[in-house]
This record gives C-alpha cells, sequence and structure tokens, in this order.
C-alpha cells in the first residue's frame, strides 16, 4: 500500500509538473512576443476571444493561455485523484473529489455571470 | 518595472514555499504598498501567483511524499466552498476595507503562531485515525521515517473554511491558518503539514482565481512577471525545506507576517509610505 501511495503520488506530481510547464511556456512566448511586437493589453482576455487573439499571434492572449493552464492544472489534478480514488473504491475520497469539482465549476459560471 | 515584479514574485514565491502559504500575504502588500497596483488587480495577480507557487513546491514535496493527497482532498471540500464565498465577497468591497481585512488577519495569524512556536517536529504521532488520513514519510533532518495519525477532522474542515474565505477574500493561500491548525489541532507533522497545505493551496486559489479572471482582474502585465517570479522561489523553496527546522521556519513566518500586518493596517487609514 505504501507503494501505491508513492506512485500515485508520483503520477499526481507529473500532472502538476506538466501543468506549470505548459502554462510558463505559454507566458514567456507572451512575453517575448509583447517584447518583440511592443504592445500587450493589461486584460486578460476572456474565452470567446482567446482563438482570434491566438491566431494572430496576440501576446496577451499567449499570457492568457498561459494563465488559464495555470489555473486549471489544480482542477486537473483533483480529477486525476478523483478517478485514482475510484480505481481504489475509496468512496469517501471520491466523493470529496466530486464536491471540489463542482465547487470549481460553480466559481466558473459565477464568474461568466459576472 | 517588469524585473521588479519578477524579483518581488520570487522572494514571495520562496518565502511562501519555506513556510508553507502561498506566498500571497507577501505579494499583495507589495503590488499595492510598493508598487501602487489597485488591490483587486493585485488579488487576482496574487491568486495566479500563488497557485504556481503551490504548484511548483507541490511537485517537489509528492515525490518526497510529505503530502498527505487523502487529508489534502477532505480539507479541499472546505477551502473551496470558503473560496468562493470569500471572492465574491471581495469582490464588492473597496480598497480601504480590504487592506484593513488583511491587516488585521494577518497580525493575528502572527501572534498565534509566536504563542504556539514550542511545536515542532515529532517521530511518530499517534491520532483517532492512523489509517485512512494518516501518512507516513522519511524525514531526511531526523534521519527516520515519521508516520502519523489524524485527529479532529471537523476543526480541520472549519479551519479550511475559513482559510478558503481568507483566500478569495484577500488573494492569500490560507496556509496561514491550514499549518497551525493541522500541526496544532489535528497531529500532523509540520513538514507534511507545510506539503499537505501547498497542496490544497492550489485549488483554493483556482476556485477563486476564476471569479477574478472572468470579471477582467487579471492584467497580465503584472500578473505574469509575478506569477514567473514566484514559481522560480518557489523551487528553491522546496528545495530548502526539508534542511531546515520547522520550528525555525515557523518563527520566521510570524515575524514576516507581522511587519506586513503593520503596513496593511497602515495603508488601511490612509498611510503609505510610497
Amino acid at each position: 500500500m505504501p507503494g501505491d501511495g508513492h506512485r500515485l503520488n508520483r503520477r499526481v506530481s507529473m500532472v502538476l509538473g506538466a501543468g506549470l510547464a505548459g502554462g510558463v511556456v505559454f507566458m514567456l512566448a507572451g512575453v517575448l512576443s509583447a517584447v518583440i511586437s511592443g504592445t500587450t493589453g493589461h486584460r486578460a482576455l476572456g474565452f470567446g476571444d482567446l482563438r482570434h487573439g491566438l491566431a494572430e499571434g496576440d501576446p496577451t492572449a499567449l499570457m492568457s493561455v498561459g494563465i488559464l493552464l495555470l489555473i486549471a492544472t489544480p482542477a486537473a489534478r483533483v480529477i486525476l485523484l478523483g478517478v485514482a480514488f475510484a480505481r481504489l473504491r475509496e468512496w469517501a475520497f471520491l466523493a470529496a473529489s466530486v464536491v471540489v469539482l463542482a465547487v470549481l465549476a460553480l466559481g466558473v459560471i459565477l464568474g461568466l455571470r459576472g | 518595472m517588469v524585473l521588479a515584479y519578477v524579483l518581488m514574485g520570487a522572494a514571495a514565491g520562496m518565502l511562501g514555499a519555506l513556510v508553507g502559504v502561498g506566498g500571497g500575504i507577501f505579494v499583495v502588500p507589495a503590488l499595492t504598498l510598493a508598487f501602487g497596483i489597485p488591490i483587486h488587480t493585485a488579488i487576482a495577480a496574487s491568486l495566479v501567483g500563488v497557485i504556481g507557487t503551490s504548484t511548483s513546491a507541490t511537485v517537489g514535496y509528492l515525490r518526497r511524499d510529505f503530502s498527505n493527497v487523502r487529508l489534502g482532498m477532505i480539507l479541499e471540500v472546505g477551502t473551496t466552498i470558503g473560496a468562493v464565498v470569500g471572492g465574491l465577497i471581495g469582490l464588492s468591497l473597496g480598497r480601504q476595507v480590504l487592506s484593513g481585512i488583511f491587516g488585521v488577519v494577518v497580525l493575528a495569524l502572527a501572534i498565534s503562531l509566536l504563542r504556539r512556536r514550542g511545536q515542532s517536529e515529532r517521530g511518530q504521532v499517534v491520532g483517532d485515525d492512523d489509517g485512512r488520513l494518516g501518512g507516513r514519510y522519511h524525514d531526511p533532518n531526523l534521519d527516520k521515517e515519521v508516520s502519523y495519525g489524524v485527529r479532529r477532522l471537523p476543526l480541520g474542515l472549519a479551519a479550511s473554511f475559513v482559510a478558503g474565505n481568507l483566500s478569495g477574500l484577500l488573494g492569500i493561500g490560507g496556509g496561514v491558518i491550514k499549518v497551525p491548525v493541522m500541526t496544532i489541532a489535528m497531529g500532523v507533522p509540520p513538514k507534511a503539514a507545510i506539503a499537505t497545505s501547498n497542496l490544497m493551496i492550489g485549488v483554493t486559489a483556482c476556485a477563486s482565481a476564476y471569479l477574478y479572471y472572468s470579471r477582467g482582474y487579471v492584467d497580465p502585465v503584472v500578473t505574469v512577471p509575478v506569477v514567473l517570479g514566484v514559481i522560480g522561489g518557489a523551487l528553491v523553496g522546496s528545495r530548502i525545506v526539508p534542511r531546515v527546522r520547522s520550528s525555525r521556519l515557523l518563527v520566521g513566518l510570524a515575524a514576516v507576517m507581522l511587519v506586513v500586518a503593520v503596513q496593511m493596517l497602515l495603508a488601511a487609514f490612509g498611510v503609505s509610505y510610497r
């Protein structure tokens, strides 16, 4: 069982590391792009404007994606742990994971409603 | 200016990782008091930075098995609900009120930490539950296996709700509440408490970060340099933690918190050294 715990910790660590790396890469790309173009916005782009901004290579869009990736990383960790708890039949911890995800979703919905 | 944000973020990230907080208690005062950034923008930058600190430090803590993912997940129910509630309240309050609340909260926590600094590492802690919620790790400082149980879970959940509330309200990670409660009341050794707090801080900040992002308070020019700084600083801090005695970490945190609290209280009454 300690071995299982260590493996699970390693897996969670890898997911967090990947999300962190992805976020940092986009943020650095945005900073580089802003330095080259000399322009950047002072407000992160909304979800609707991101695709258009990315297609145009907008530095603000790149930085916004990096920020969003970073914000999404802890949520991805909760999903991973939820799946792991389901496989281990640890229902109390699975239920806690589902509640945490539901609250995170509520935060997104309340934010979008303004 | 961007370089100054990066350096400030790096210092906050390192201190945050060392003492198990997200670094927000350093980022918000620095941005508002030293750089004149509007407080809601500072809180938003801090929340994203706190996620960066937490994630960066947790990568290292998980590899050493310091973090307790089961205990963290249960307590996250309290922190996330508190964070969404706190975020909604924080968005409706003004600068001076938020500064005042920030100062009072941090001052109270610093005093509490200083009064209880006798708590230190323990080799074996037996609690009500040493099975599903308990944990085990190798402490390189003590050079032995540390196993522990968890007691007073309802108190931990209540404290987590308050910590989450403050996170959403003030842009801090809430570790300044969770670490003392876990160590003093729940029987979790300081290193495991710091690592588990860091694990939880990311999700806590994530819950309210979406609120601030959607309302347009995330300024990439401020946020990105701060985040890049705190991530680097947290990486350095998490490597130092295994070699430092936990009691010293808590005293260091309390001292910094006292300074921050006084600055924020001065700002609440309109006194600024800018």
